[in-house]
């Protein structure tokens, strides 16, 4: 019957679907060994512990079996899978030396544009390798510090090695295992104490070649006292075998400094986007996901937040629109291991043309963790009746003083408003782009001006090619 | 636990031996051998689950000796304890009563009038040899020996159980009731096996009794349900196993067309508790009720997996599962609504709710949706959190003791699911188990 009410015509065609043509200095082989690791070491020009580093998640990643839950993973070659193409032999600050096919592509998506007029920074990476780097000399002046994790490990050993693997460590999971073994690229950020990045700071991803695996590595340090806000974005174009993006992420949190990080990925539909997103939180700091998940073949990421000492906070914010072939397994995670802690998530999800949506939730408190607050909310739509929507929330509370809710609903445009916006002379499928529009609100809300914007015309463009 | 001399124990386990053993000492018909074996056949090729498995991730049972169990057994008969035996005895409350003990028949009396128009209740074991055909072709229909580890035990193993055949358009003015129990054995391994043919009523109250004293025991039922067009089934399901029980069970209903289930479980007692709850919607506007009380203290382990199966179009489910934790007790409550492709209008809810008593308890909650159809509305809610400061303090405010104010609001928190019981004697027996844990002195009742 509802197939009746509203008719919602194809998914719209990807507008970042265009490729450009392979031109690239170096390609490693296809498939995935000890020679090919220590190679991208080598190409890098990496220090040993680094590449012991790779070897030993090699190792764990051949040993881990694949996960059994969360969405189907049996289309994954890995050994049909470049793991390093590296597109250009130098890095550049302005966007006329970047070479013209790939300066073309971030045009087409309107990236430089978007850097002149809102950004205090942005970074962009082409297959393996970040292309173009820049970042606002105020912002440098007091030490911020934005580079891609290559050229970190280079100018900033010490502070890399750190931090690096110790909030997501190689064993935590299959694909984080992998990651490790042949990550490339990726945004590395530096706030010293009581620094405010005013403008977001950016980095566009993007595949291009066939087949190519797309492994990132991102850490964000923000010290005491310091605030900032990353977005990415992500695109692909489309062929018709599968690429990879397994990225990591890892944030950390310090007493009293806020991080928001947005994502707003939007892969080609056969891109398997496996990603290990983490922060952990200490004393009275706060930690934000915004994760829109429009793109992609099939999605399996959980942003967490560890919440370490008393007065922390996190809060997941997670989108998910799932279309023809597109199965979105997505959620959050939040761990209390201190007392006083909250944590919000919201999510919200979307289904159509037989595209599924999962929201998979983690609400762990542990013993000692008292006085803590959580709160959960998800609310799905299902668009016609060959799609689904599932929400498997787990919550384990070892503490008695706490205070835990989850409220979840599925359901359906529902006709009444249909009616009344049609009523009031507007088409049924621009009305029903209304009421989808209307349902992500809460959460579009929270995006800067701009990426809301972009955000509204994404899903206007998935509801319908005709309407927006 | 009893004389060596007063059972006859053939052999240990579930191997091919015990299985043999427990053959050779029934007199059963072909059709009920030839479905055990089906049973034990699949059993043999089922592993004991562990920690990897899904379903048992929060239920540790590597202590438990499955080759160890008692599983051929002949007890001489026990006779019951007098309380037992009160319970079921014939009252003006009741339309009829069976006491199972350690297996056997204690007691068992039905309304002659009941009787006469074709009501059976009785015995698993009776029903085979007196209602073959009844019962062969509704056995292991509904909880089938491929459904796990403990479904396939049960399905081999039973050594008996409860037969209740409700026929057409009766409807049956007072509840019946039953209890299995243990008193001399270790293990119980039954099943119950419900008909309610369509435009039938009935009230079921089913209890599961053992006192401590038993010590270490083993408990594995199945509950089988078919509920017809437009019948009513209000079963009342009262866990009161000792403390020292590993008690699992496989119980399932189908639902079919027009037809309503009022179930409420309410589970106190049991050492380590893992149970299966399923309704399966299978008729169009068919509806379910699921409501839960489970109140654990000391070291007891509860986890109760329930689904919530819509098939059919047009039906509906409601679930409240509330749970209060003690000591150091860990309560596990994993949660399915499940909308199967074409059940559109489906209006499913479940919401769990849990009350923490004492730093060491756990409460694991997980709700879950699979929705495959569009045009429905399925809700969930999931809450973890003590007992309100400012609620104690009113009461306190107004001259109670903390105790007695912490009872009235543990009290008020289970009242929406004991009133669900429409049976004031199972809501006493309730109150009675929740005081003891709470620890109220037996004057102050």
């Amino acid at each position: 019957m509802a197939a009746e009410t509203f008719d919602l015509s194809e998914l719209g065609t990807y507008k970042y679907g265009f490729a450009m043509p392979e031109r690239y200095v170096y390609k490693a082989r296809k498939g995935l060994s000890r020679e090919i690791v220590e190679e991208i070491s080598w190409l890098k020009g990496e220090p040993d512990w680094m590449r012991e580093f790779r070897l030993r998640a090699l190792e764990i990643f051949l040993a881990k079996p694949m996960p059994t839950w969360g969405a189907d993973l049996s289309g994954i070659n890995f050994d049909d899978i470049y793991y390093y193409i590296k597109p250009t032999d130098k890095k550049s600050r302005s966007w006329d030396e970047v070479p013209e096919e790939i300066r073309r592509t971030f045009e087409l998506l309107g990236i430089p544009e978007a850097e002149r007029k809102f950004l205090a920074g942005v970074g962009a990476q082409y297959e393996s390798e970040v292309v173009y780097h820049n970042l606002q000399e105020h912002l440098r002046k007091l030490g911020v510090i934005f580079v891609d994790t290559d050229t970190a490990v280079r100018e900033y050993p010490d502070l890399v090695r750190e931090y690096f693997g110790t909030v997501v460590p190689p064993d935590d999971n299959k694909f984080a295992a992998l990651n490790s073994a042949v990550w490339s690229g990726g945004s590395f950020i530096y706030v010293p104490p009581g620094v405010h990045v005013d403008l977001p700071l950016q980095a566009y991803f993007r595949i291009n070649a066939q087949n190519v695996g797309q492994f990132e590595r991102t850490l964000i340090i923000a010290e005491e006292g310091s605030f900032v806000h990353y977005v990415e974005g992500c695109t692909a174009p489309i062929y018709t075998t599968d690429s990879l993006h397994s990225a990591v992420v890892e944030i950390i949190v310090k007493p009293g400094a806020r991080v928001r990080y947005t994502t707003i990925q939007n892969w080609s539909t056969n891109v398997y986007n496996l990603v290990t997103k983490r922060a952990v939180v200490y004393r009275d700091a706060v930690m934000e996901w915004v994760d829109c998940n429009l793109g992609s073949k099939v999605t399996m990421k959980y942003p967490s937040v560890y919440l370490m000492e008393p007065g922390a906070r996190g809060e997941i914010l997670s989108i998910a629109f799932a279309g023809r072939g597109q199965h979105q397994d997505a959620g959050g995670k939040a761990i209390h291991a201190a007392p006083h802690t909250r944590s919000r998530i919201i999510s919200k999800s979307i289904s159509k043309d037989g595209g599924r949506t999962s929201y998979r939730g983690l609400v762990r408190v542990y013993p000692g963790a008292e006085g803590s607050t959580v709160s959960v909310n998800c609310d799905a739509l299902i668009l016609d009746e060959i799609s689904r929507s599932d929400t498997y929330p787990y919550m384990e509370i070892e503490e008695d003083n706490v205070t835990i809710g989850h409220e979840a609903t599925v359901s359906k445009i529902s006709d009444e408003q249909l009616f009344y916006l049609m009523s009031r002379g507007i088409p049924q499928e621009e009305a029903a782009a209304m009421i989808v529009t209307g349902f992500v609100e809460p959460l579009v809300k929270e995006l800067p001006m701009e990426y809301a914007v972009e955000m509204n015309r994404l899903i206007r463009l998935q509801m319908s090619g005709s309407v927006g | 636990m009893a004389e060596a001399s007063e059972i006859r124990e053939a052999a240990r386990g579930i191997g091919p031996e015990a299985f043999q053993a427990f053959l050779a000492a029934r007199e059963e018909p072909d059709w009920l051998r030839q479905a055990r074996r089906e049973a034990w056949e699949i059993l043999r090729e089922t592993p004991k689950p562990g920690p990897t498995d899904e379903a048992w991730r929060r239920t540790d049972i590597q202590a438990l000796a499955v080759e160890e169990l008692a599983t051929v057994l002949f007890p001489d008969g026990s006779s019951p304890a007098p309380e037992m035996r009160q319970i079921v005895e014939p009252s003006e409350d009741l339309s009829g009563g069976l006491l199972l003990l350690d297996s056997g028949v204690a007691l068992h009396w039905l309304d002659e009038r009941l009787h006469r128009r074709g009501l059976i209740f009785t015995d698993l074991a009776t029903a085979a040899r007196e209602h073959p055909d009844l019962v062969a072709s509704h056995l292991g229909q509904v909880v089938r020996p491929g459904d796990g580890f403990f479904a396939a035990m049960n399905g081999a193993f039973w050594r008996n159980g409860i037969f209740l055949y409700v026929p057409r358009d009766l409807e049956v003015p007072l509840p019946l009731r039953a209890v299995i129990g243990l008193q001399e054995l270790p293990t119980d391994i039954s099943r119950i096996l419900i008909v309610v043919e369509p435009g039938a009523q009935v009230t079921f109250i089913d209890e599961r009794l053992a006192d401590d004293a038993v010590g270490a025991a083993f408990h594995n039922g199945v509950v089988e349900i078919h509920l017809k067009e437009n019948a009513r089934l209000t079963y009342i399901a009262l866990q009161n196993w000792g403390r020292y029980m590993w008690n699992f069970t496989h119980e399932r209903a189908f639902v079919d067309r027009d037809s309503t289930l009022d179930w409420v479980v309410v589970g106190m007692g049991g050492g380590v508790t893992k149970t299966f709850l399923e309704v399966a919607l299978i008729g169009r506007g068919s509806t379910a009720y699921m409501s839960g009380v489970f109140f654990l203290d000391g070291q007891q382990h509860a986890d109760y997996d329930t689904e919530q199966d819509h098939i059919a179009p047009y039906t509906k489910s409601d679930l409240l599962y509330k749970v209060a934790l003690k000591d150091r007790a860990r309560s596990v409550w994993q949660g399915m609504i499940r909308a199967h492709p074409g059940a559109q209008k489906t209006d499913a809810y479940q919401a769990n709710r849990n009350l923490i008593l004492s730093p060491h308890a756990r409460a694991d909650s997980i709700p879950g949706l699979e929705i495959m159809a569009n045009d429905l509305r399925c809700t969930h809610g999931a809450t973890v959190g003590q007992i309100n400061e400012e609620e104690l303090f009113y009461l306190m405010s107004r001259g109670l003791s903390r105790t007695v104010a912490t009872r009235l609001i543990v009290e008020g928190f289970f009242a929406p699911v004991l009133d669900r019981i429409p049976v004031a004697d199972v809501r006493r027996q309730a109150d009675h188990i929740i005081h003891r844990k709470l620890g109220v002195p037996p004057e102050e009742e």
